[in-house]
């Protein structure tokens, strides 16, 4: 050690709490030295004599020494906090902001749905939560639904939900006879009592007794031909009924018979998930709608197999007494045409709907077939005519236009999947889109400030067992880069990239005509990857270069600067992942007008388990030069990294490391601040509009479609029915 | 301004007339900056004096120039008060 080294030690040695601070003040102290020791240098005197006199005009090294720690002391008791406060508050922060995000927003890491909605149990009334969830104690959906009966046993939709769960599982295989045939009806005879105008009673009865008294089989002689609603013709079979027990038989066709008497036909399951929805707060997130939209999926059905089973026994049956009885097999199939009459008007959805169809379809084969065997050929022609009308009218209703391919672009990723090609679908895709957007944006920034905290929380913990192990003088220090640097790392490295990809995100998804992520999300996926390299290379990159600085200015020993021309390499490829990007870019919004469905979502849709025969390239390549970008990112960051391994370099690596810990848990607490809110509120906005026509699903698709129209002529056919019985 | 050249300032300034030690110009550059009065920052020398140094340059904040302002009022009036005291208005 030089005279100078130790004058300098002995100066600075009670500032070793700080050894930022120490080294800072050394640092300026030995500048003045040989600043001082120059000067008389060149007034004539020798190196040693110089820096003799130099050290002399200095003072008196204890006073100077005690007036240096008596001028920092306040300091360093306040970076002294300052510092603990650095590492031990930042990266908990930083985590909490993520978790705080994660638990509110971040749906995909969460497999329970309900959790993070803005309605769950505890926003709700003790009575709304019992009638959304049941019982707290209930171990299943069935048990969830008697619970709700059990507390409100009038309710005739709440025990008809209930039944339907019940008789699901009660009613066994189909063309068997039900296994629990005593129970069922006594189920369905409480029914009865607590809704007595409601058909479905008696025609569920009539269904289970007469599956339990006879046995169906297709007739291999007699067919019927029907036009379906593309205008080909198929050809039915006709059934062939044999019964076993004939007096229960005829305790199902009385059920049958007495359910024709009642007033309307409901089937209480969608009137219970109606019921649930109504209660259910506006929409604030996206989340909301996925959760109503898989509280409307869980909908247990009536049994449809058991109704087709009916009206097939019923024509059957009628077929079979035209020998014996023709008045009694027209009364017959006049009766199962009006019980379809009947489910159809009532139905609340299409597949209900399309049962009921086809009910009537065979009820009215059947009844042109026992008029021929009657040999009254004009009735004969009339049922067939009722046949045709009611297929031209399914296959008018289906020419109609249906959600073309230009509209499916702008549908979004969620209403692309449960929403079929419904013929005159009324519907504003806008709100949902947009709010899908943003929960997905949402998401993507959790990913990267998730990344940041792990890299973060990865360098506090490397700085934390290279303190323990290291002597003092090679500890790790925790430098103070300056507010003014960190904010302008942020600014750079964070602020400015987001808010021009977020400019960018609004006005490629505020227009009403923008597209979802449907057909977008090979895209967006590669924009998310080249704002998270964006920001991950210069957070990093500014970080490092403010801490090297200041490791400089302290006199560590620092890597050499490298200029871009010696990253060629680095430079050509990121140059042409640039170019890429960029093409990319300009191709996708070029292709997408034309491009057909398969090809922009083939991905998506296969992940979601629907098959398309498309190619998919376009959607997919997005996808991998994201993954690229990422990758290339990565190994850029790492390759940098391990330039710092070498020995002489091992207090500027530790340093950076344990200084580079609370830079990145800063920006992660701001982005997480700003972003996040912002982001928020964004979903939030979008998500409340969500009504009207902009909310669709499962159990008003009927409603929103011309398909309103077939339930309407239901209706139609129904009170032409009811004068008939009256005449 | 770095510390030796405030020295430096301060000795020509003064014809040398102040006998102080240079050493104890950082502490008292270190409680102007403790205060926020003064702000030091680290720059290269520049390369014709000291090629590939770095020193620390002071520079006063608007703060410290507050601080001035009013300091050299109080200093003025002190010395207008002595100066009527010892001389009567001589001066």
């Amino acid at each position: 050690m030089s005279g100078a080294d130790e004058l300098i030690h002995l100066l600075t040695d009670r500032l070793s709490p700080d050894p930022e601070l120490q080294r800072d003040v050394a640092a300026e102290l030995r500048a003045h030295l040989e600043d001082c020791a120059a000067e008389f240098r060149q007034a004539g005197q020798s190196d040693e004599q110089a820096a003799a006199s130099a050290a002399k005009a200095m003072g008196d090294p204890r006073e100077l020494s005690d007036q240096l720690w008596q001028a920092n002391r306040g300091r360093m008791r306040l970076r002294g906090v300052l510092r603990w406060a650095a590492g031990a508050a930042l990266l908990p922060a930083a985590v909490a902001a993520v978790a705080i995000l994660v638990l509110t927003h971040g749906w995909p890491l969460r497999p329970d749905l309900q959790f993070g909605s803005s309605w769950a149990p505890e926003r709700l009334t003790k009575d709304q939560a019992f009638l959304l969830y049941g019982d707290p104690q209930a171990r299943s959906r069935l048990e969830e639904a008697k619970s709700i009966s059990d507390r409100w046993p009038d309710n005739p939709v709440y025990y008809g939900n209930y039944a339907i769960h019940q008789l699901t599982v009660w009613e066994g295989i189909n063309g068997t006879p039900p296994p629990h045939l005593a129970e069922g009806l006594a189920m369905l005879d409480k029914g009865e009592r607590i809704d007595p105008k409601n058909a479905y009673y008696n025609y569920a009865k009539a269904s289970w007794l007469i599956r339990a008294s006879s046995t169906l089989a297709d007739d291999p002689k007699h067919t019927y031909e029907l036009r379906d609603a593309r205008g080909q013709v198929t050809t039915r079979p006709f059934s062939l009924i044999t019964i076993q027990d004939p007096a229960m038989f005829r305790r199902g066709l009385e059920e049958f018979r007495r359910g024709l008497a009642k007033p309307f036909f409901a089937s209480r399951s969608i009137d219970m998930t109606n019921e649930r929805l109504a209660l259910l707060p506006q929409h604030q997130k996206f989340l909301d709608v996925v959760r109503e939209a898989e509280m409307t999926a869980e909908t247990i059905l009536p049994d449809l197999q058991g109704w087709l089973g009916l009206g097939k026994s019923l024509s059957a049956y009628a077929l079979a007494r035209v020998g014996t009885d023709g008045q009694e097999a027209i009364g017959l199939t006049r009766s199962a045409v009006a019980m379809a009459d009947q489910m159809g008007k009532g139905s609340q959805t299409l597949i209900e709907m399309f049962v009921a169809v086809s009910i009537r379809a065979t009820a009215l084969a059947s009844e042109r077939r026992v008029y021929a065997e009657l040999g009254r050929q004009n009735m004969a022609k009339q049922a067939q005519q009722e046949l045709d009308r009611q297929q031209d009218l399914i296959r008018d209703i289906r020419s109609r236009p249906s959600l073309d391919r230009d509209q499916i672009k702008h549908t979004g990723m969620l209403w692309s999947l449960v929403t079929p090609a419904l013929p005159g679908l009324r519907a504003n895709f806008a709100p949902l889109r947009t709010a899908e957007t943003w929960a997905v944006t949402q998401f993507a920034l959790l990913e990267l400030l998730a990344v940041l905290v792990v890299i973060s929380a990865a360098l506090a913990v490397i700085s934390a067992v290279s303190w323990a192990i290291n002597r003092r003088q090679n500890r790790p220090m925790l430098l103070f880069v300056g507010w003014r640097r960190i904010a302008r790392i942020c600014l750079l490295s964070i602020v400015l990239p987001l808010a021009v990809y977020g400019v960018y995100a609004y006005a490629v998804t505020a227009p009403p005509d923008a597209y979802g992520l449907n057909c977008s999300a090979g895209r967006v996926v590669m924009e998310f990857a080249v704002v998270v390299s964006v920001v991950c290379t210069l957070l990093l990159g500014l970080s490092y270069t403010a801490v090297r600085k200041r490791c400089e200015e302290l006199g560590l020993e620092v890597p050499p600067p490298r200029h871009l021309r010696k990253r060629w390499i680095v430079v050509l490829l990121a140059s042409l992942l640039a170019l890429a990007v960029i093409g990319y870019e300009i191709y996708w919004w070029s292709w997408i007008p034309t491009a057909r469905p398969g090809e922009w979502a083939g991905p998506w849709y296969e992940w979601a388990g629907v098959s398309v025969p498309s190619p998919t390239f376009p959607s997919s390549f997005g996808v991998i030069l994201g993954g690229t970008m990422l990758v290339f990112t990565a190994i850029f960051v790492i390759v940098e990294f391990a330039r710092l391994l070498r020995k002489r370099l091992g207090l500027f690596r530790r340093t950076l490391f344990r200084s580079l810990s609370p830079i990145l848990s800063s920006a992660v607490i701001l982005v997480a601040i700003v972003c996040g809110y912002a982001l928020s509120r964004a979903e939030s906005s979008a998500a409340r509009q969500i009504v009207g026509d902009a909310a669709m699903g499962f159990t008003n698709e009927i409603e929103k479609s011309d398909y309103s129209l077939l339930r309407q002529q239901f209706g139609t056919w129904q009170a032409q029915d009811a004068a008939e019985m009256a005449r | 301004m770095y510390g030796y050249e405030l020295v430096k300032v301060v000795n020509a300034r003064t014809n040398g007339r102040l006998e102080w030690k240079e050493g104890t110009l950082y502490p008292t550059l270190h409680q102007l900056e403790s205060r926020g009065l003064v702000r030091g920052q680290w720059a290269d020398a520049p390369a014709m004096e000291a090629p590939g140094r770095k020193r620390k340059y002071y520079s006063i904040t608007p703060k410290g120039r507050a601080e001035l302002t009013r300091r050299s009022e109080e200093w003025r009036q002190f010395t207008q008060a002595v100066n009527a005291c010892l001389f009567g208005g001589a001066l």
